[in-house]
């Protein structure tokens, strides 16, 4: 199966040149090549067949019939050696802290900014800037219950930032899904490995969600506030909800009084310290940000003023994970921490700095263009695979706005073998890390690895064609 | 537990087994028709009460139309397939509350049902489709009692199902006994038309067990009312809702459950204090409309008393 495969150019998790396998894959390799094709393609229709039973699947718009689909999954996981995964958790802790230290700042005295090392402009016309919830008193001034860190290995194999999630980042529970089909499935993958289980971390997430409750609350009542079964990440929310055994509330469950949030039981009103809320904070209270949202609680901001209860992830986080700020990331490590990077940033160009401006606009074919405050893989620009005239219509958007572009080398991801009925062929990978913030920071192991499936595509979003794999960290 | 969270329970419930009496209904009907020329397919919709919107779509009441509209329309909100989407829509956003399996297994339900809608389905072939309907059902209640703790959500699920089938009853016999009113007495399709009606509710075996095969229509009607063991019989099925109803408030009543109380002794003791003399002489078809509005009034206090309707959509 692995004859034809070729690691061409990238860096490859599995194989290194000359298609000898890794020592931490060698087991791996050895199974893969011994099991007939035909019972691994039953097995991979049974993984896919497995999560639509489950239920896992997104809704394709636009389509009357109720189309769903679910998110292919690859049986070959993503195999992280001890050591490798120790030094990740190190960065991942210090880059989150400076990160929560940023954000502390900026909403109270803003020193980073008056010390001159972030522009001011471009933390206040920020669209995720909210100066309604400056100086608020944030419990444990934690404004990052959860963060989603994206990681991309390069060409030499070595893992970089590629971007940080701080407002509502999901996938936690495909982690999961995976680890649970991979081991109903292909149980015999696991014989010789010794992984990191995923069953104790609901225990730490718990604990973090408790240690930010409000003053004097012991036990408090925490509840996850989603927008809906209609929501794309509605499982996301319903299995955290049930994992934690807590209450999953939509908006109109909750209902603010004398400035304390409560929920609409079947035994009257019950109170609320703590919402995990995966609603983005423009819908979360109409009174506050946009008054035509159906989803969020009348007077919730205020109840959070008040200390009554306490939101997580924080109001206004996108200012600390917008596509321009993240290029000062490394300057808030140094500045509040006094420490070196552990992990890296991708190189980045500024658009609205001229000469930057310059540069990117005569090496289009060589950088990909970002929207800073683009998410989910829309609307980017990889100028290598981009035919003559796309980059010139994003070049003459970027012409009307250029402050709301960026620009980075392109990365070569590297690849992991994906199964394809006949053979396998390489695909791009990135992982999603978690880290949780309680009264220590805690980094799940693993994380969710997505996969460019379509061939030569570096775009792993599940709205754009990619799929998901089983992460492993090894424990020796 | 969120009133939110009771609401859908309650209509995941009462949804499964509409579905399951839907289903039992044509297909009594299917093989009851197989023998005869003559076969009131127009009964089955008005059970379902939804005459008018089924003239509206179909030239006429023939055994494909009437099955189609019950099974598969979307344009019917009691169709077999809306209703276990509904079923399904709510278990999806109570996932959290109720056992996985039971999520899965509501989940590949609608799979299988809405498979059948993109088949060309035919009238000889079609009864496969409501056999699954009531196995799933059966699957469904087993899972229950199985899996979930007795608690909150259960007790909201019994309820709304014994609600539910107590109401199809009472619909079923009320359109039933308008036929047998139509012939004469000793017409032998007396005995072929009051055998169907206990199977359309299931209850022919538990009849002949009781009664032996004597079939009348009298003895059906008290059997289908009165009977204190038959699951599906009307008095069997408030007595369940008292109970629950006993065991949701620990057997008190508080000033916020009053009326439901009082509505649900009401209930009972109409069935307590009379016979089925009584109700035939007096009037059947008076009877059981009364008792249907009492369910209707009943569901709305139940909205009332746990604040269901407290949440908007």
């Amino acid at each position: 199966m692995f004859k034809t495969y070729e690691t061409e150019s990238f860096f490859d998790e599995m194989l290194q040149e000359k298609g000898r396998p890794r020592s931490h894959y060698q087991t791996l390799y050895d199974r893969l090549s011994d099991l007939p094709e035909d019972e691994l393609k039953i097995r991979h229709e049974a993984a896919q067949q497995n999560f639509l039973r489950q239920g896992i699947t997104f809704t394709v718009y636009n389509d009357n019939q109720g189309t769903e689909r679910t998110i292919p999954f690859d049986f070959v996981p993503n195999i992280i050696p001890k050591d490798e995964w120790k030094n990740l958790e190190k960065g991942l802790i210090q880059r989150v802290k400076a990160l929560n230290l940023f954000l502390d700042d900026v909403y109270n005295g803003q020193q980073i900014l008056k010390d001159g090392l972030i522009p001011r402009e471009l933390v206040v016309t920020c669209n995720h800037f909210y100066p309604q919830v400056t100086k608020i008193k944030v419990p444990r001034r934690n404004h990052i219950f959860m963060a989603g860190i994206d990681l991309v290995k390069d060409d030499n194999g070595e893992f970089r930032v590629l971007e940080d999630n701080l407002r509502n980042p999901s996938g936690l529970s495909y982690v999961f899904q995976n680890r649970y089909v991979m081991r109903h499935i292909f149980p015999d993958f696991f014989q010789d490995y010794d992984v990191q289980s995923l069953e104790d971390q609901f225990t730490h997430i718990h604990d973090a969600l408790s240690s930010v409750a409000p003053n004097g609350v012991s036990n408090p009542n925490i509840v996850l506030l989603t927008p809906g079964i209609y929501n794309s990440a509605y499982f996301d929310h319903s299995f955290i909800a049930q994992q934690l055994g807590i209450e999953l509330v939509e908006g109109r469950d909750l209902l603010v009084r004398d400035r304390v949030v409560y929920m609409k039981t079947t035994r009257g009103l019950k109170r609320v310290d703590v919402v995990y809320r995966r609603i983005d904070d423009d819908f979360l209270d109409p009174l506050e940000f946009r008054p035509d949202s159906m989803l969020g609680v009348a007077g919730l901001i205020d109840a959070y003023r008040a200390g009554n209860v306490t939101i997580c992830n924080g109001i206004g986080n996108g200012v600390a994970d917008d596509k321009a700020i993240y290029h000062y990331v490394p300057t808030m490590i140094r500045y509040y921490l006094g420490e070196e990077p552990i992990i890296k940033n991708v190189e980045t160009y500024f658009l609205r700095d001229e000469e930057q401006r310059k540069y990117v606009l005569e090496n289009l074919d060589q950088l990909v263009v970002k929207q800073t405050d683009g998410s989910g893989g829309y609307n980017l620009l990889i100028g290598p695979h981009a035919s003559e005239e796309e980059r010139e219509a994003y070049r003459r958007q970027i012409e009307k706005n250029p402050g709301n572009y960026i620009a980075q080398p392109m990365i070569k991801l590297s690849r992991l073998p994906v199964f394809r009925g006949e053979k396998f062929s390489g695909c791009h990978i990135d992982i999603r890390a978690f880290i949780f913030n309680g009264e220590q920071p805690h980094v799940f192991p693993g994380g969710l690895t997505r996969v460019a499936l379509k061939e030569g595509s570096m775009v792993v979003n599940s709205s754009q064609g990619g799929g998901g794999k089983d992460t492993w960290v090894m424990t020796e | 537990m969120l009133s939110r969270v009771s609401n859908s329970l309650y209509w995941m419930s009462r949804n499964i087994e509409r579905a399951e009496n839907t289903a039992r209904l044509i297909s009594v009907r299917l093989i009851g028709s197989i023998e005869h020329k003559e076969n009131h397919w127009d009964e089955l919709i008005s059970i379902i009460g939804a005459n008018e919107d089924f003239e509206e779509r179909y030239d006429r009441y023939d055994a494909k139309s009437v099955m189609d509209f019950m099974s598969f329309s979307s344009d019917n909100p009691n169709s077999i397939l809306n209703c276990v989407k509904l079923a399904r829509e709510d278990a999806r956003a109570i996932r959290e509350i109720i056992p996985q399996e039971l999520w899965e297994m509501i989940n590949a339900f609608y799979w299988e049902v809405k498979q059948y809608k993109y088949e060309n389905w035919s009238v000889e072939t079609i009864d496969d489709f409501y056999q699954m309907i009531i196995r799933q059902s059966a699957l469904f209640q087993g899972m229950v009692e199985a899996t979930l703790s007795f608690d909150e959500a259960y007790l909201f699920i019994k309820m709304a199902k014994f609600i539910e089938r107590a109401e199809k009853t009472s619909r079923i016999l009320n359109i039933f006994y308008y036929r047998s009113e139509n012939v004469e007495h000793n017409d032998p399709s007396l005995y072929r038309h009051w055998f169907a009606v206990l199977q359309s509710v299931s209850g022919h075996e538990a009849y002949l067990k009781k009664h032996h095969p004597f079939i009348t229509g009298e003895r059906v009607i008290e059997f289908l009312l009165f009977d204190d063991a038959f699951p599906r019989s009307i008095k069997y099925c408030v007595e369940q809702v008292y109970q629950v109803f006993q065991e949701l408030e620990n057997g008190k009543i508080e000033h916020y459950s009053e009326d439901l109380h009082e509505l649900i002794a009401k209930m009972r003791h109409n069935f307590k204090s009379r016979s089925v003399v009584d109700v035939i002489t007096e009037d059947i078809h008076e009877f059981l409309q009364e008792f249907q509005s009492n369910c209707f009034q009943l569901g709305r206090l139940i909205n009332k008393t746990y604040y269901l309707g407290e949440v908007g959509v």
